[in-house]
């Protein structure tokens, strides 16, 4: 006489599917609301002013508390397709830090893209810092054509803590997208 | 299993979706929702395999499969008995952690911390302080100022000034750099690690161009050191700048750096108090779901395991008990359900064998009893057609059997019947009966034969009585007496008729010769000597009488002869309507003789002259009967069932009731010059053809009815 494993039935697959179903509609319901994002350019840059994202309580306290927070910016441009996927141009990730030194009672802030640092000693000049994308090439423009429609996507994503402190924290990083433009170059 | 049990799982499955929407987690997928997404996942699944397992017993309690039961106890049992403990476990690990973490994040540790965090910015900040406001002071030592004016021929004596400063303020260096940022002056505590001079930091240049007065904290080489910035001036304009700096001590830096580094950590875990709270849940969670589930499929498969070879037993006996007892389980563990499952395969084996064995006994009895059946239908169908009486008496004298012809033959009463005793029946005209018996039960050599007259219904009986005593051996032997009456009346009376008839023929014969001579003899005296005689009336008389009785006693000769050798009849195929219109063309004459032939031409199987001769007979009476009145005489033919009927009817005289009783008796007649033969030849005729004469009706009128089949029939000899 043989062992037999249970085999679920077509009902527990019918409910399986009906949870997949809620987990999609609880992550559509829990999209955060899009920031303004102002898109020029020159003769030969794209650029991109964000922001400010506005800044959760839990960020003003985890700086306050001493623990480093960061903003990794997203930024992708696609051009628009109608009856398929985005086909994508460009993509360029941005991070800022913040890390606060309570003893000194000041913050580090960082931009790890252009190896800019300073100091400073209040936590909204450091939030303002890493919160907002003021006037930031993204693009060059002989990438793009000339009335063709794009769009750029910003997802961010917060992370506290040191940066790299584990391999698994950046593989489950999706980020929320926080703002969406579409441009057309003349 | 009570309803309750079975509706366990589906109150499961509903408890567990009120779990699921308990726990449904708020955020997106993170790091501590992504657990609780598992957890949903694994309760769906659970709440899904319960629902379905519910509705599966549900349906098994109406379909009543084998084993089901029995399983679905074992399955509930094992997982509740799991569920209880975990449930247990799960509840007060949440309780345990709870208390935990009140304890972690004890008020007096975050005061502490809090504490610990001032006294080391406090010592960060002293230092700060110090070093300002030692700045501000060396920016104004005029001495000093006044050696940086004169340079280079101050070199000595602003180093010697700087050194009194350093060590007055306590520094570790100080560094003079002129508004180009190139260090002109240094002085340190220990001696010159490298030739370079180092450059002017960044955050000096707001010093050099506002003329304030900054510091800062650097860290380098696992050592902090504090560093400050001011303003050299000579006539309110600024000709350099001062940079001193003091090498914070390493365990007071290591120590602060300490405390801030637990007073994160600390305030980390405090922030992420209700994440570790919900992920150590969770955690529990799904180490508790994954568990009852395993437990499950476990209880499901040791269930399935148990109970399957009870299940066989089961549907094997529900064979068993609607009769198929071909039914065997092939395959069984080695346990003592694979005992029981050898068990039963050698009782159905035996059960299948007695079974077989007892059809064939049954055939056999079967067959025996039919042929009892057989042979008692066939014996009790010899003595009810059996014309001969049967009286079987056992050995106490009780009747114990009877035929229908017994009672018939002798006419006995209803008390004769089996179980009764013949000697209190025998009275009467039955004595000689009981005679017989006694003379039986008498006799040595077991059989009797007597010839007993019996006087039944006025009608005297000539019975032949035979009878055998049965001797029987064993249990299933009779003893008794078997007696066998039979009617030889008209046996008697044929023989009487055949010697009568032989004694008539020659008598005939005899008388007949000379009868013709003497009837020749009259009617010759008449013709000869009538004239010679004197008397002729005496004379005519005389021979007249003569004439009238010889032929008189020739026709008593001729009817006598006729009976006794009455023809054979020679039946062929007639019409009925013939015999009916040569009656009517016979007996034209008579006007009142009225013929109503038969609706339709119908055959019939007989001998037409001796039909003919009964009908001439009947015709005959009929108009001697009416030959005063002149009534009608009515002819008519009719076919009912079979029989072909003639009907004679007349409205004379009629016939009396002792007339009737022998009308059809040799030698009776009513009439002074009939022989009494006529209507006894006719009935004889009428029994010769298998047919009937009978008289329906005595008076008003006299109805004679004559009935010959239609079909061939069996012809008696004569």
């Amino acid at each position: 006489m043989s062992w037999t494993l249970p085999v679920f039935s077509k009902s527990a697959t019918v409910l399986a599917v009906v949870f997949g179903m809620f987990f999609q509609i609880s992550i559509a319901l829990s999209a955060p609301q899009l920031s303004p994002m102002e898109i020029t350019y020159d003769d030969k840059v794209l650029y991109c002013s964000v922001g400010p994202v506005a800044v959760s309580d839990q960020v003003t306290l985890a700086l306050n508390q001493g623990t480093a927070v960061a903003f990794s910016w997203e930024i992708i441009i696609e051009e628009v397709n109608d009856y398929w996927v985005n086909n994508e141009i460009g993509e360029i990730v941005i991070v800022r830090q913040a890390i606060p030194d309570l003893i000194s009672r000041s913050l580090i802030i960082t931009d790890t893209k252009s190896a800019i640092s300073r100091t400073v000693h209040t936590i909204d000049d450091a939030t303002e810092f890493i919160s907002r994308l003021d006037h930031f090439p993204i693009l060059d423009r002989s990438l793009l054509t000339s009335g063709v429609t794009y769009s750029v996507r910003v997802k961010l994503h917060v992370h506290e803590g040191e940066l790299g402190d584990s391999w698994w924290a950046e593989a489950v990083r999706f980020g929320k997208t926080v703002a969406l433009e579409d441009v057309t170059l003349p | 299993m009570t309803g309750f049990m079975r509706m366990l799982p589906l109150l499961m499955a509903i408890t567990l979706w009120f779990v699921i929407f308990a726990l449904w987690p708020d955020q997106p997928p993170s790091e501590p929702s992504f657990i609780a997404w598992i957890n949903i996942t694994l309760l769906v699944i659970l709440s899904g395999s319960l629902l379905n397992y519910g509705v599966r017993l549900l349906r098994e309690r109406k379909e009543r499969r084998a084993g089901s039961r029995l399983r679905a106890k074992l399955v509930i049992a094992l997982v509740s008995m799991l569920l209880i403990p975990t449930s247990i476990i799960q509840v007060t690990a949440n309780q345990m952690v709870e208390k935990g973490m009140d304890v972690w994040f004890d008020v007096r540790v975050d005061t502490l911390l809090d504490q610990a965090l001032n006294l080391a910015q406090g010592f960060y900040a002293r230092v700060d302080s110090d070093l300002k406001h030692g700045l501000v002071t060396v920016m104004n030592d005029d001495e000093l100022l006044g050696y940086v004016a004169t340079l280079p021929a101050s070199y000595s004596m602003l180093n010697t000034r700087m050194n009194n400063l350093m060590q007055h303020e306590g520094w570790d260096s100080i560094q003079v750099f002129d508004l180009n940022e190139r260090l002109i002056a240094h002085v340190q505590s220990e001696g010159l690690s490298g030739l370079e001079s180092e450059a002017l930091e960044e955050e000096a240049k707001p010093t050099l161009t506002l003329g304030l007065v900054s510091t800062k904290l650097i860290t380098r080489d696992n050592e902090e050191i504090a560093v400050g910035y001011a303003p050299l001036r000579a006539h309110q304009n600024i000709v350099g700048t001062l940079r001193a700096q003091i090498v914070l001590p390493q365990s007071v830096v290591k120590n602060a750096r300490a405390v801030e580094t637990d007073y994160r950590t600390y305030r980390e875990l405090e922030r992420n108090r209700q994440s570790i709270r919900s992920t150590f849940t969770h955690a529990m969670l799904i180490a508790t779901l994954v568990v009852i589930l395993a437990a499950g499929i476990v209880a499901v498969g040791f269930a399935r395991r148990l109970t399957s070879p009870i299940g066989d037993l089961a549907r094997a006996l529900e064979r068993v008990t609607e009769g198929d007892l071909t039914v065997s389980i092939p395959t069984a563990p080695e346990d003592e359900l694979g005992s029981l499952v050898d068990s039963f395969n050698r009782m159905t084996l035996r059960l299948k064998q007695n079974v077989e064995a007892l059809e064939q006994t049954q055939k056999e009895l079967t067959g025996a009893l039919d042929s009892s059946r057989q042979r008692q239908y066939v014996l009790e169908t010899l003595l009810a057609n059996l014309q001969t009486g049967v009286l079987l008496i056992d050995a106490t004298g009780n009747i114990r059997l009877l035929n229908q012809s017994m009672r018939e033959l002798l006419n006995l009463s209803a008390k004769w019947v089996p179980g009764r005793s013949i000697s209190s029946l025998c009275s009467g005209r039955l004595q000689l009966v009981c005679q017989f018996y006694d003379e039986l039960c008498h006799q040595e050599d077991g059989h009797l034969q007597r010839e007993l007259e019996l006087m039944v219904d006025h009608n005297n009986l000539h019975i032949l009585a035979r009878g055998v005593k049965l001797s029987g051996a064993g249990s299933a032997g009779f003893s008794g007496y078997l007696m066998v009456l039979d009617d030889v009346s008209s046996l008697a009376e044929a023989q009487r008729h055949r010697a009568w008839s032989e004694v008539a023929q020659r008598l005939a014969h005899e008388i007949k010769n000379p009868l013709t001579p003497i009837k020749l003899a009259a009617e010759r005296l008449q013709r000869r000597f009538r004239k010679q005689v004197d008397n002729t009336v005496v004379f005519d008389s005389c021979t007249h009488a003569i004439i009238t009785q010889v032929e008189r006693l020739q026709r008593l000769i001729g009817d006598f002869s006729d009976l006794a050798r009455l023809p054979k009849p020679k039946p062929a195929i007639v019409h009925a309507r013939e015999l009916i219109t040569d009656m009517a063309e016979l007996y034209g004459a008579y006007s009142r003789i009225h013929v109503q032939q038969f609706a339709d031409d119908t055959l019939c199987y007989a001998d037409a002259d001796q039909i003919r001769q009964i009908l001439i007979n009947l015709m005959d009476n009929a108009l001697a009967a009416t030959e005063e009145s002149l009534a009608p005489v009515h002819l008519s033919g009719n076919i009912d069932q079979e029989v072909v009927e003639f009907h004679i009817q007349d409205s004379g005289l009629g016939i009396s009731e002792t007339t009737a009783e022998h009308i059809f008796d040799a030698y009776f007649s009513t009439k002074e010059s009939g022989s009494g033969l006529g209507l006894a030849i006719a009935k004889r005729i009428a029994d010769e053809h298998d047919g009937d004469l009978i008289l329906i009706s005595k008076a008003n009128p006299t109805h004679f009815c004559l009935r010959l089949p239609v079909e061939e029939p069996n012809m008696e000899q004569s």
